[in-house]
Order: structure tokens, then C-alpha cells, then sequence
């Protein structure tokens, strides 16, 4: 693999590790850290859909299993956190191998209604189970802490998610060049070809979703500990569709696009605090300016137009 | 031992019996090749061969081993590989990773331990590049190594989609139409790589329509005909088997009548052309071109239609027949060139607007409207006409095809081929054309149902319809057209009166590769 | 028991009616150009909405009945040309993201300039329940009824009965071929996505007496929408409406006998168990994929 597509992850851990003294407060700091997070929640996602070209719109479902899970069971059944992560993993994982392959047996509009009626089930059960859950009102959740180590405060926070950042950035960048990452980029580009070069196909979707959602599951659980506490509204339908927006303003199979995806639209609901309804209609007209102009996204399309690859 | 063995292999669509019992073996390291006219069932057989479709009945054994059923990626396995005649390759990859992708199954696949950055797995990639690279150049793709798939021409990715498969290291490799869409000396270039490929010592079949390839690369031929097997044999044996040049030039037609009339003698006329009016040119194309994605496939046609004429237009496969009506009915976008009818300049006007300047089609494949009443198709077709003579017009197509009056309000779908083309025909004459385009109407009907059609065909013209005839069969065109062109990919290489051509030993050679 | 029964029966087929106007106008834009419209749910919410505001504005209730269909009808055909039109022949990933941000855009404009409070609209023949076999029906429900079975009967004529509506369905069954009888195929599109804006505002005006509107009802309504027009077979038409009402009939039974708080989750449920088990519907719909 070449060497230069590792100089955006240089870059970004260039950045990281300098931010921390650039930044004024603690507010930027958060939102940093909140920025870190949902990069590596994209990058997960953006293996699916824009790797595999497969859809989900509902993984912010995923996200809150991952979450309530760290909520809920070291509170209602003294889980250790870290055990507790591990269980939402796994139950995610789970849940979307059982759908998986059924699931994949639809294509296109049919696939996207059924993630997205994934997503809303996990929603209103998570709503309507107040008494685990703390329903729409939501719950707090128990600091993380291992071996004695809990993990509260913002700096402390802050490199946790900066190595998660940059680990996640390098593994996505390693699995796109290898036999996997490979036969996941075919299967977007030609079911056939991917087939009579041997790759089952099913198989894959079904590897490639369980794989993204078991990630969206943990990075619920970090997302979860580091705030501090859970509502119904981080697994809502308009959570995925901004995970999508995502995805695709920063461009569709493009790793470093995931990152500035991220940076964008979590910054951008900070710019449009005060502009409430504003939100939702720049979030659309963005959505809808990008596919029709950029469909690839924005790395992507000035990657092609400055003669380079990402 | 043959290394592949098919025996009385079926599989039934619906009710049609796409392939029947269809048997024969191929011996280890000889180039085998399928070939039969339009709707023969080639492209069907390939498919059932590598796992795109199941069987209705029959065994296929590769080494002795039955593998009907099994899905492409288990075929590949075995080391079944497979080209595709409308291009499978990845776009959003570069064309070395194309060709790293057919090597899928001899690497390690886990996920894990690619994230990992496990030294194993990027020492074998670094080795797989190198391969590919070579694989390429054995191609004649040197230039493109470094380039992304999504820059390459053409000609250029169906080299490329040889390159994949050969990656995979076959045993046997399935090509499917390698030379479609290319232009002579592309042909003969890939002509040249496929007799590397089969030196190297893998078992090559292909599908292809360019004669003069199969004639020079082939050991063995495999002829089909509506599904079955029609002949087998060397090259020699094959051309000179007249059941074959019947099924592609097409039988000359006997006068004898039909046992079950389709179409009755008809008092039925179409009030189009007055017969005493001069022969002026209706119908005026200069350098129409022509592409579907990269493939041009009009390069520059020059055409002219006077009216009361019956001109064909015939080629092989390919030729861009059909290509050509669609673009002069406006369903498909011309790149370059001109279109003159009735004197005014027609190119950008849309195409439902030409359909009400008179230039009305009965496509290829018939196109009704399936689930639509045969009456509703035939109102349909005078969508742009005054409601005034809608009623007599419809009454003067059920006189000429007095089976579509018995089953008007019966969904069109329901019809057999013959009877939908008379559909087909009928819907297009609702449209009170002032030409009228037909688009293969004989394809895919047995031949009693062929000459059925062309009475039709010969009828009309009595009356005086300006009619473009666009067909693979070119005996019956030929025969009752005044003038014929002939197409070779994209262009026109021969034109002259129907008897000129009829006689003409190019035109022979054109659809038979001697 | 009996009583309790119809009951929920009478909710349900209430509001499964707006449903299959819902799966209905998502029937006809994908009959005519392959496109799932997300943003079929705002154009309810629309209707609704400017029923409202029109009324509130002091506009006669006629007028302000028809325009708030016939607004939507052109934020339809914006729609389609602005947003669907430039981009013929995209992936389908593209097309779903594009109507979602259209979804989205609407309703922000609606939450921005109309408030983000509830409303109503008075029912049109008051608003006294009728008694039918010990359960009670509103006056307004049999306007829904009635209405919907108008509009279901009148499309039902303009597709079989008319040659204009024949052209159309003629466009989703073979484009190539409608364009060479002379059929105007942009036109087709046109017609479609405002013919289907406009039912799904009827059914959101209709509906506004019993259930409210706000400027969020769209999304849950377009959606099991959508789930109704795929239990009754995608692209079928009287699959839509009997969707529809299942879909609605199932909720409100779902609501009533087992649990009312997981009563949005029913049409969800429901959309999963057709989707792996019968995923061409009750009446067999098209396959989604174009090969």
C-alpha cells in the first residue's frame, strides 16, 4: 500500500495532539472530544455504506444498545461498565446477525426500510421501558473505570478518544487494502464481478454489518460514559439520518472524508444552537445540495479534481 | 476425460423452454465456441454453466464432479471463471485492484487481522500487485497499471475483465462476447489475446458473434437454434452445414398460406400516401452517431428513405440495428449527425413529438404493454392522434389482424410472440405514421410465424406505407425490400436494391465470417 | 367485548385511511420513476398544517381547503424538478438521501415559520359521536371514510377508465415503449408527484379534527405510509389502500389489546416480518431492483 495514504492520519494525529493547547475552554474541548467520537461512529458506518454501498438508517439504534447497555446494567444489575460495554456489543451483535441475512436478501429501497424499522423499534422500546430505561426523560450513567482508574475528567477523556481516533483511522485505512477491504469495495462496485471472483456475497453484507454495528454498539457506550448520561433521542430517527449526512457530505468510501464529515456536522448544530427550526432545514438542503451536486462527498470529489487519491 | 460434460440440460422460463436438452462435452485445452442467431439461448447456456441460473433439468459435471446449481462464488472455487458481455467491473477501484480481486480466494480474507496491519497479509498483497501487474501486461494493459478502472476506454476494460478472470487462475474460462462493442482492430487484438490465453493451457469457451473470430480461434463449434442444438463440429463442418446458414441468413420464404391466418385479406387501407405522388426523400440521416456509455455504437450512418419505399436494414448482431431506430425515434440521444424527415430538421425535437410528425415504431421485442388490455395498447398507439378517427382506425387494425379483435380485452401480456407482434405492428399503425419503423419483428418466432410477419410486412407496402425494416434476417428483408443498407458495426459498409444485395457474396461473408 | 372491538376496529380503518392515502401517493411517484419519496409524510403534515393556517387567516373553509391541497401539489413538482429531475438515473442510496433532506427541509421551514405548536382544525359536521352497536364513531371518521373512498374510486376511474391515466400507467410498465407511442414521459413524472402530493394533504386535512396536526406529524404518518404501500405490494395500487388499512386496523388492535405506548411500533414490526417473509407484499409488487 502506498505510503502516501497514511498522511492524513499523520495530519490528524498532528492535530490531536496539539489541539489540546490551541484550544481556549473547556467547551471547545468537549466538543472536540464529542467530534472524535462521532468520527469514529462514522468511520464504522461509512464501511457499510460507503465501502460495501450497502444502507442503514437506523443505526443510531445500534448506538443506543450500546449506551443503555452501559446505563442500565451496572446500574439496575451492578455490571462492571467495562463488562457492561462488552454485553452491548454483543447483544448488538447478535440482534444484527439474526436480521442480517434476511436483511440482505433486499436490495435498495427494500434494505433501507428494514434498517430503518430496526432503528425505530429499538427507539420506542427504549422510550417505553421507563422503568429500566428512565423513558423519555432518559438516565444517568456511572462513570467508566477500570482497574481502579475512572475515567472523569475532560483531559483524561480527551486522549482516551484521540487513540481511539487514530487507531480507528489506521485500522479502516488497513482493511481497505487488504483481501477484505477489497471484496467489500467490489460488492459496491459489482455484485457479479465480487461473485465469480469467489466472494459470497451474503456472507459479506451480513461480516460488514455486524462489524459497523458492533462498533456504533461501543461507541454508544463511550458516548454514554463520557456524557454522562443517556436519552431516548441519542437512538432516534433524525440521529441516523445525521450519521448518514455524515457520511455522505464527507464522502462515501473515503476514510478521511468520515473525519471531516464528522467535524462538520457536529460543529455545525453548535453554529445553529440559536436558530432552532434552521437546524432541520440546513441539515436537509445540505443533504439534498451534496447528492445532487457532490454525490461522491467532499473528500472524494476534490481528491478526483486535484489529481490524487483517497 | 472431458473436462466439462453437459447432458440434456432444460431450464424452462415461464412457458418458454429457453434451452432444451442440450448435451455436450468439452475436452481439456481446446477453445470451444457457442454461437447461434439472436434468442438462440447462448447467453442462457453460459449462465447455467456458471451458476447464474438453476437447471429446470440436466446434469453439467466439471471433472466429473456435478456442479448444476452451485452458486458462481462455489464455481470459482473449482476454478470456473467468467467474463460478462455487458462489462462487470468495479468502478470505484483501480484497475490493479481489479485484478487483485480475482485472486480473492487464494488470500487471507480475515478482517481482523487486516485491520491489524498483520505482516503476513501485507507481505502477500505486496506479492499480489506484483502478479496483477504482470497479469496486465500478459494483457496488453501495460499502459494502465497505475490508472483507476473508472479513466480506461472500452476495449481497454475488456482486457481488463480477461485480466481478473485469469488472476483467478481457471481451469476452464467462460467468455461472453469478448468482441462485442469493439471496433476491427480492437477485434483483432483480443482475437490474439484469447489464442494466448487457450496457449497457456486454459480451457477457453466463448460466446461470440463475430464469425471471422470464431472461425479462426475456435477447435470445436457448438451451433443453437431456438435453445436446441442445431449442429456441432469443427469450423469447416459448421459454415458449410446449410440448417445453419438457414437459421442465420434466414430461409427464403415459400408462398405457401398459413394454416391458422393471422391477418385476413385485408379491405383494410391506411390513408397515407397517395400512390401517383413522385418518389421524394422522406427520410434524409447524415452522419448520425451514436454511444452508449464509452461504446459508440453509431460512427457515422448515412440513410435515405423516399417515400411508398421499403428499405432494410440489415448487419449482424450488434451492428447497431436497433441502436439506430431508437435514435432516429428520438428514445436515444444522438451525438452527432442529422435527421431530416419531410424536409425539416427533426434532431432535437423530442421524441414524443416525432412520434406526432409520423414516425412511429414497433420495437424490438415487441414492448406491449403487459398487464394492459390489447385494446388499451392499440388506443395507446393513437395517444397523439384526434379522437375523431380513433374508432375506425382501430376497426381497420382488427380487420388486419382479426385474432387481436377476438382477444381485445384480454391483457397483452397474454399473447404468444407472433400474436404480439402483430400487436406490436397494430399499435404503431394506430399512430397513423407517415413512416413506419419496424424493429425486428421475425426475432425470436418460428418460422411459419416469420413468413406471417412479413405478409403483413408485404401487404402494407402494397398500400403504399414508407416502411424502414430493420432485421437479422436478412434473406426475407432482402427480398421484399426496393433498397437495403447494410450495417458492420455502427457503419454502413454495403447499400443497393433488396435483389443487389440478395445476390452480393459480401453480405454472405459478412454473417457467416468466410 | 363486541363494543370494545369495533372500537378499535372503527380507529383503525379511521386511520388506515390515511395511511393508504399516504401508500397511495407513494405508489404512484414509484410507479413513474422508481423513487421512493421520504418526504411523502410532509406533504400530510402540509396539509394539515395550511388547512389550519389558511382557516386562521380568515379565508373561507372551502378556499382554504383547497389550497392547502394545492400547495402542497406544487412544493410536489418543485420537488421533482429541482431535486428529482437533475438527477435521473442516480443510485438509489442518492435518491432516498435527496427526498430525506427534502423531508427535512419542509418540515424545518413549517417549524420555523407556522410554530411548533399543535393545532386543529373544526370538524366538518360537528362534532357529536354517532352510536353504532355500543361503540362510537365521530362524524369526522365517516368524512375520512367517505372521502378516501371517493378519491380511491375516482383514481381507480382515471387509471382504468381514461386514457391519460392509462398513459401513465403505461409509462411504469415499459418507458421506452410509451415514449414511442407519444406519450410525454416528463410530463407523466410531473403529474405523478403532484397528484401525489395532493392526496397525501387531503388525508392529512381530513384526519386534522380527530388527531391533531403539528409540524411533526409527517414523519411517523409518511413512514407507515410507506410500510402500508410495501405490505400491500409496492407499486400496486389497490395493494396500497388495503395496506393502508391493515396497517391502520393492526395498530389500533395492537393498541387496544396488548399495549398502547407500543403502538408505533406495530406498523414497524409488521414491516420487518413482510420484508423477510413476503417481500413482494400481499398482491406482489414490483421488485425494486432494475436489472
Amino acid at each position: 500500500m502506498s505510503k502516501k495514504t497514511f498522511w492524513g492520519l499523520y495530519l490528524i494525529m498532528a492535530v490531536l495532539a496539539c489541539l489540546p493547547w490551541v484550544l481556549p475552554n473547556s467547551f471547545y474541548m468537549d466538543l472536540a472530544i464529542r467530534i472524535a467520537i462521532n468520527a469514529v461512529i462514522v468511520l464504522g458506518l461509512n464501511l457499510l455504506i460507503g465501502f460495501a454501498g450497502q444502507i442503514s438508517l437506523g443505526h443510531a439504534g445500534f448506538l443506543g444498545i450500546g449506551a443503555y447497555a452501559s446505563a442500565v446494567l451496572p446500574t439496575h444489575f451492578g455490571l462492571h461498565p467495562v463488562l457492561a460495554m462488552a454485553a452491548g456489543a454483543l447483544v448488538t451483535g447478535l440482534l444484527a446477525a439474526l436480521l442480517a441475512r434476511p436483511i440482505f436478501k433486499l436490495k435498495g429501497h427494500y434494505l433501507a426500510m428494514a434498517t430503518l424499522g430496526l432503528g425505530i423499534i429499538i427507539n420506542i422500546v427504549l422510550r417505553n421501558e421507563a422503568a429500566l430505561t428512565g423513558g423519555p426523560d432518559g438516565m444517568p450513567v456511572p462513570a467508566l473505570g477500570l482497574l481502579g482508574f475512572e475515567l472523569s475528567s475532560d483531559k483524561h477523556w480527551y486522549w482516551v478518544v484521540a487513540l481511539l481516533l487514530s487507531f480507528s483511522v489506521w485500522a479502516s485505512l488497513n482493511l481497505i487494502n487488504s483481501p477484505f477491504g477489497r471484496a467489500l469495495r467490489a460488492l459496491h462496485g459489482s455484485e457479479v464481478a465480487s461473485q465469480v471472483a469467489g466472494v459470497d456475497v451474503v456472507r459479506y453484507k451480513v461480516s460488514i454489518f455486524v462489524i459497523s454495528a458492533v462498533f456504533a454498539s461501543l461507541m454508544g457506550s463511550v458516548t454514554a460514559h463520557y456524557v454522562g448520561f443517556v436519552t431516548p433521542n441519542f437512538a432516534d430517527f433524525f440521529h441516523s439520518i445525521e450519521l448518514v449526512t455524515m457520511v455522505v457530505i464527507g464522502g462515501m468510501a473515503s476514510v478521511y472524508g468520515s473525519v471531516l464529515g464528522a467535524v462538520l456536522l457536529t460543529a455545525l448544530p453548535q453554529a445553529l444552537a440559536s436558530f432552532e427550526g434552521w437546524e432541520t432545514v440546513v441539515f436537509g438542503t445540505i443533504l439534498m445540495l451534496c447528492m445532487i451536486f457532490m454525490p461522491r462527498g467532499l473528500v472524494p470529489t476534490l481528491a478526483a479534481k486535484f489529481g490524487k487519491g483517497a | 476425460m472431458a473436462l466439462l460434460e453437459i447432458k440434456d440440460l432444460c431450464i424452462n422460463f415461464g412457458g418458454v423452454k429457453a434451452v432444451q436438452n442440450v448435451s455436450f462435452s468439452i475436452e481439456p485445452g481446446i477453445v470451444y465456441a457457442v454461437i447461434g442467431p439472436n434468442g438462440a439461448g447462448k447467453t442462457t447456456l453460459f449462465n447455467l454453466i456458471t451458476g447464474v441460473y438453476i437447471p429446470t433439468s440436466g446434469s453439467i459435471l466439471l471433472d466429473g464432479e456435478a456442479i448444476e446449481g452451485k452458486a458462481p462464488n462455489e464455481l470459482a472455487r473449482r476454478g470456473v471463471a467468467r467474463t460478462f458481455q455487458n462489462l462487470q467491473i468495479c468502478m470505484n477501484m483501480s484497475a490493479l485492484e481489479n485484478v487483485m480481486l480475482g485472486a480473492h480466494l487464494r488470500l487471507d480474507r480475515n478482517p481482523l487481522k487486516a485491520a491489524l496491519r498483520w505482516p503476513s497479509i501485507t507481505r502477500r498483497d505486496a506479492e499480489l500487485r506484483a502478479e496483477s501487474a504482470d497479469l496486465m501486461r500478459f494483457v496488453g494493459l501495460e499502459a494502465y497499471i497505475e490508472a483507476r478502472a473508472d479513466s480506461m476506454p472500452y476495449g481497454a476494460l475488456k482486457r481488463l475483465e480477461i485480466a481478473r478472470a485469469l488472476a483467478l487462475k481457471p481451469r476452464i474460462l467462460f467468455l461472453d462476447e469478448p468482441a462485442a462493442g469493439l471496433n476491427p482492430k480492437e477485434t483483432i487484438e483480443v482475437d490474439a489475446l484469447v489464442r494466448k490465453v487457450a496457449d497457456s493451457g486454459v480451457t477457453v469457451v466463448l460466446v461470440e458473434h463475430d464469425m471471422k473470430m470464431v472461425m479462426n480461434l475456435s477447435d470445436r463449434i457448438l451451433v443453437l437454434d431456438y435453445g436446441k442444438k442445431l449442429a456441432e463440429g469443427t469450423g469447416d463442418e459448421v459454415r458449410r452445414n446449410p440448417d445453419v446458414i438457414a437459421a442465420y441468413l434466414g430461409a427464403r420464404t415459400s408462398e405457401e398460406a398459413p394454416s391458422e391466418p393471422v391477418i385476413d385479406t385485408p379491405s383494410a387501407t391506411f390513408p397515407f400516401t397517395e400512390p401517383s405522388l413522385p418518389a421524394e426523400v422522406l427520410l434524409q440521416v447524415s452522419g448520425m452517431e451514436s454511444c452508449y456509455g464509452r461504446i459508440k455504437a453509431l460512427k457515422g450512418i448515412n440513410l435515405e428513405v423516399r417515400r411508398g419505399e421499403t428499405v432494410a436494414l440489415v448487419g449482424a448482431n450488434g451492428a447497431g440495428k436497433t441502436t439506430f431506430l431508437r435514435t432516429l425515434s428520438g428514445v436515444q440521444p444522438m451525438s452527432a449527425g442529422s435527421i431530416h424527415f419531410e424536409g425539416e430538421d427533426i434532431s432535437a425535437v423530442r421524441s414524443d413529438q416525432r412520434m406526432r410528425r409520423g414516425i412511429c415504431q414497433s420495437p424490438e421485442g415487441r414492448q406491449v404493454f403487459g398487464p394492459l388490455s390489447i385494446e388499451d395498447n392499440l388506443r395507446l398507439g393513437a395517444y397523439t392522434q384526434a379522437r375523431a378517427h380513433v374508432e375506425e382506425d382501430l376497426a381497420r387494425v382488427f380487420d388486419m389482424f382479426p385474432i387481436l379483435k377476438e382477444k381485445r380485452q384480454l391483457p397483452a401480456g397474454t399473447l404468444s410472440g407472433g400474436q404480439q407482434q402483430m400487436l406490436a405492428i397494430g399499435r404503431a399503425l394506430m399512430g397513423r405514421p407517415q413512416m413506419l419503423l419496424l424493429d425486428e419483428p421475425s426475432m425470436g418466432l418460428a418460422p411459419l410465424l416469420v413468413q406471417e410477419v412479413f405478409n403483413v410486412v408485404k401487404r402494407l407496402k402494397a398500400q403504399g406505407m414508407t416502411i424502414l425494416l430493420v432485421e437479422q434476417n436478412a434473406f426475407a428483408a432482402l427480398a421484399i425490400a426496393d433498397r437495403g443498407y447494410v450495417l458492420e458495426t455502427g457503419l454502413v459498409t454495403l447499400t443497393g436494391t433488396g435483389e443487389e444485395l440478395l445476390s452480393n457474396e459480401q453480405v454472405q461473408a459478412a454473417y457467416l465470417g468466410m | 367485548m363486541l363494543s370494545q372491538f369495533l372500537q378499535f376496529l372503527f380507529s383503525g380503518v379511521t386511520v388506515g385511511a390515511t395511511y393508504a392515502l399516504s401508500a397511495l401517493g407513494f405508489t404512484l411517484i414509484y410507479n413513474a420513476s422508481n423513487v421512493i419519496n421520504f418526504a411523502q409524510g410532509e406533504f400530510i403534515m402540509l396539509g394539515g398544517m395550511l388547512a389550519v393556517f389558511f382557516t386562521q387567516a380568515g379565508w373561507p373553509l372551502p378556499v382554504a381547503l383547497i389550497a392547502a391541497i394545492l400547495v402542497p401539489a406544487a412544493v410536489g413538482v418543485l420537488l421533482e424538478k429541482l431535486a428529482i429531475e437533475p438527477v435521473k438515473g442516480a443510485e438509489t442510496v442518492t435518491l432516498i438521501i435527496i427526498t430525506i433532506g427534502a423531508s427535512l427541509v419542509i418540515r424545518g421551514l413549517v417549524q420555523v415559520w407556522l410554530g411548533k405548536a399543535t393545532h386543529s382544525l373544526p370538524a366538518f359536521s360537528g362534532d357529536t359521536p354517532i352510536a353504532i352497536l355500543g361503540a362510537t364513531m365521530l362524524p369526522q371518521s365517516l368524512w375520512v371514510l367517505g372521502v378516501t373512498a371517493v378519491v380511491v374510486v375516482a383514481l381507480w376511474y382515471f387509471f382504468n377508465r381514461t386514457l391519460h391515466g392509462k398513459a401513465m400507467l403505461a409509462t411504469s410498465f415499459n418507458r421506452v415503449a410509451a415514449e414511442l407511442v407519444g406519450i410525454n414521459t416528463n410530463w407523466v413524472l410531473f403529474m405523478s408527484f403532484a397528484m401525489s402530493a395532493a392526496l397525501g394533504a387531503l388525508g392529512g386535512i381530513l384526519v386534522t379534527p380527530i388527531t391533531l396536526t403539528s409540524y411533526d406529524v409527517g414523519i411517523m404518518l409518511g413512514l407507515k405510509g410507506f410500510v402500508a404501500a410495501v405490505v400491500g405490494g409496492l407499486g400496486n395500487g389497490l395493494g396500497a389502500v388495503l395496506g393502508g388499512l391493515l396497517v391502520g386496523i393492526l395498530e389500533a388492535m395492537g393498541a387496544g389489546y396488548i399495549s398502547s405506548s407500543y403502538k408505533d411500533a406495530i406498523p414497524f414490526v409488521l414491516i420487518l416480518f413482510i420484508l423477510f417473509f413476503m417481500p413482494r407484499g400481499l398482491l406482489g409488487g414490483k421488485s425494486t431492483d432494475r436489472v
